[in-house]
């Protein structure tokens, strides 16, 4: 509250004639402008401080009522830090002493030569009291940086631990796979089996399974570490999303079928065309349906429905009948190294990247993917695209595609 | 050819049926479950010879699975274990600081997937010789 008026100095003196002598001596510094307020006592000097803005505080110790010293430890209490000079009278050093113990910044006897002193002292004390004020800002600027760093260094620590508990946990799921490869081989070579009967080939098909597995989680692991480095290119052109459909509906049957799950999807007559890059999005609907089916148990459906949305976008829905998400996990399940653990977590094999690679994929077509759920009834996963060739290509080129047109 | 009950803890189903084959081959009998929650009392009614966990199956840690098998009274009825003494080889897809507490919960041996094989019959083997020994010795 440094007025640009001038400095506001509270003067306390009982003395009418030493005040003026002590108020025209502050008013001859050279150095700073400042405004002198007299007060006969400190009862009327703390109504001056409760009322108005006061820059420093000059007192004298032997006051009537209350003494310099009461003054100080009532401004103490106010917490007002003010800077607080104390005058003492001649051989009362005790008093002042006792002054900057209280937190007194300076303190003045009042002998002969004591007015030509006073504005010096009254100068350097602003000095002092300003660079403690500018160093207590510092202070707290550094303190509420480290604060910042801290916490940033609290969510950095918290990504790479989850970075780590996920590698390890892929490794581990890589495994599984693995040994059933190398087991299924071994068994043929050492002829514990033989591929002509049907022992031999059930442990064929079982290398064939788990050949897949590992292919899977290989893939997912190489989309997601491109998508990771941002070198995830996506090849748009106008699609039948239809026909993708289709598609996807189609390499999924077995699965469905072996659930005893039902797949459902009506085509809707004259579909416009979308741009996207078939091949991914065959890709992230193949992920999105096969969570679905994973997730449905026997006389279920699973329905793929398509939707115009407003502001040029389509919405793909793939809603199942199955156990559902709970409310804290919609948005968690599409995030890096998030593992949700299903009911029955053995059917949920793959390395977990897949949601998130679905939507950063459907990012790289300037679209969203999202999920409503009810815990019981079962999950919708809505992905909205914009139409728009125009759109599309700038979008694209805007995170530095080379796209050519 | 070696006489002999094993009983097979994995969650890993082919897997499972991959080792029902080998073990087989070799002349073991052989009963597997995936399910961790029904292990423990499925070992203590055919008390096998020997038993092959996994520690990292889904429902129940194969650790603590490993526990019950091995403490030497059983948490559920109070009585003392039947199963204490049965040989436990543990399997996992995990690192190696599994080893040192498979190892103080009293597991015999200790393999990471993927399996090697011939070390795992070598060592089942030697399990199931020295459990036969034991069986003859006492009257």
């Amino acid at each position: 509250m440094i007025t640009k008026s001038g400095l506001r100095v509270l003067l306390v003196e009982d003395n009418p004639d030493h005040a003026l002598l002590a108020k025209n001596a502050i008013l001859t510094s050279k150095d700073r402008k400042y405004i002198v307020e007299i007060c006969g006592s400190v009862e009327e000097a703390i109504e001056k401080v409760k009322n108005g803005p006061i820059n420093m505080i000059i007192s004298d110790y032997n006051l009537p009522g209350k003494n310099g010293l009461e003054f100080l430890e009532w401004l103490n209490e106010q917490e007002m830090g003010l800077p607080f000079i104390m005058m003492t009278g001649m051989g009362d050093q005790k008093t002042a002493v006792k002054a900057m113990q209280e937190g007194a910044y300076n303190y003045i006897v009042k002998d002969d030569v004591y007015l030509s002193v006073l504005p010096h002292v009254i100068d350097e004390t602003f000095i002092k009291y300003l660079s403690d004020k500018e160093k207590e800002r510092y202070e707290r600027e550094i303190r509420e940086k480290n604060v910042a760093l801290e916490k940033a260094n609290r969510e950095l620590k918290k990504l790479d631990q989850l970075k780590s508990d996920f590698i390890a946990s892929v490794s581990h799921d890589i495994r599984t796979p693995l040994n059933s490869v190398q087991e299924s081989i071994a068994l043929i070579l050492d002829g514990v089996v033989n591929t002509s009967e049907e022992k031999g080939k059930k442990v064929l098909e079982i290398a064939k399974r788990s050949i897949g597995r590992l292919t899977a989680m290989i893939n997912d692991l190489l989309d997601f570490s491109k998508l990771e480095a941002g070198k995830m290119r996506v090849h748009i052109e106008p699609c039948d999303i239809q026909i993708l459909i289709d598609e996807v509906l189609g390499s999924l049957k077995s699965l469905a079928e072996k659930k005893q799950v039902k797949l459902v999807f009506h085509p809707v007559e004259g579909f416009p065309k979308i741009v996207c890059d078939a091949e991914r999005m065959v890709q992230v609907l193949t992920n999105l349906t096969g969570n679905a089916i994973k997730f449905t148990a026997a006389n279920g459906t699973v329905k793929v429905q398509l939707e115009a949305a407003a502001n040029d976008r389509i919405n793909i829905i793939v809603s199942d009948t199955g156990i559902g998400i709970a409310k804290e996990d919609l948005e968690r399940i599409f995030e890096r190294f998030e593992q949700v653990k299903g009911v029955n977590s053995k059917e949920h094999l793959g390395t977990g990247l897949g949601l998130s690679i679905c939507k950063e994929l459907v990012k790289l077509h300037g679209g969203e993917v999202w999920a409503e759920s009810e815990i019981g009834k079962g999950s919708r996963f809505i992905i909205s695209l914009p139409f728009g060739q125009k759109f599309l290509k700038e979008n694209i080129l805007l995170k530095g595609e080379k796209v050519t047109t | 050819m070696i006489q002999g009950t094993v009983f097979v803890v994995e969650d890993d189903e082919e897997f499972a049926q991959l080792l029902k084959m080998r073990l087989e081959s070799i002349g073991c009998r052989v009963s597997t479950t995936s399910k961790g929650d029904e292990a423990v009392g499925l070992i203590q009614t055919r008390l096998p010879d020997l038993v092959i966990l996994d520690v990292f199956l889904p429902d129940t840690d194969g650790l603590t699975i490993l526990k019950r098998l091995k403490s030497p009274i059983d948490i559920a009825t109070g009585k003392p274990s039947l199963t204490k003494d049965i040989p436990v080889v543990v399997l996992t897809g995990k690192a190696p600081m599994i080893e040192n507490m498979t190892r103080i919960e009293g597991a015999s041996d200790f393999f990471v997937k993927p399996v090697d094989i011939e070390k795992l019959i070598k060592c089942i083997r030697q399990l199931l010789e020295l459990t036969q020994h034991e069986k003859e010795r006492k009257p």
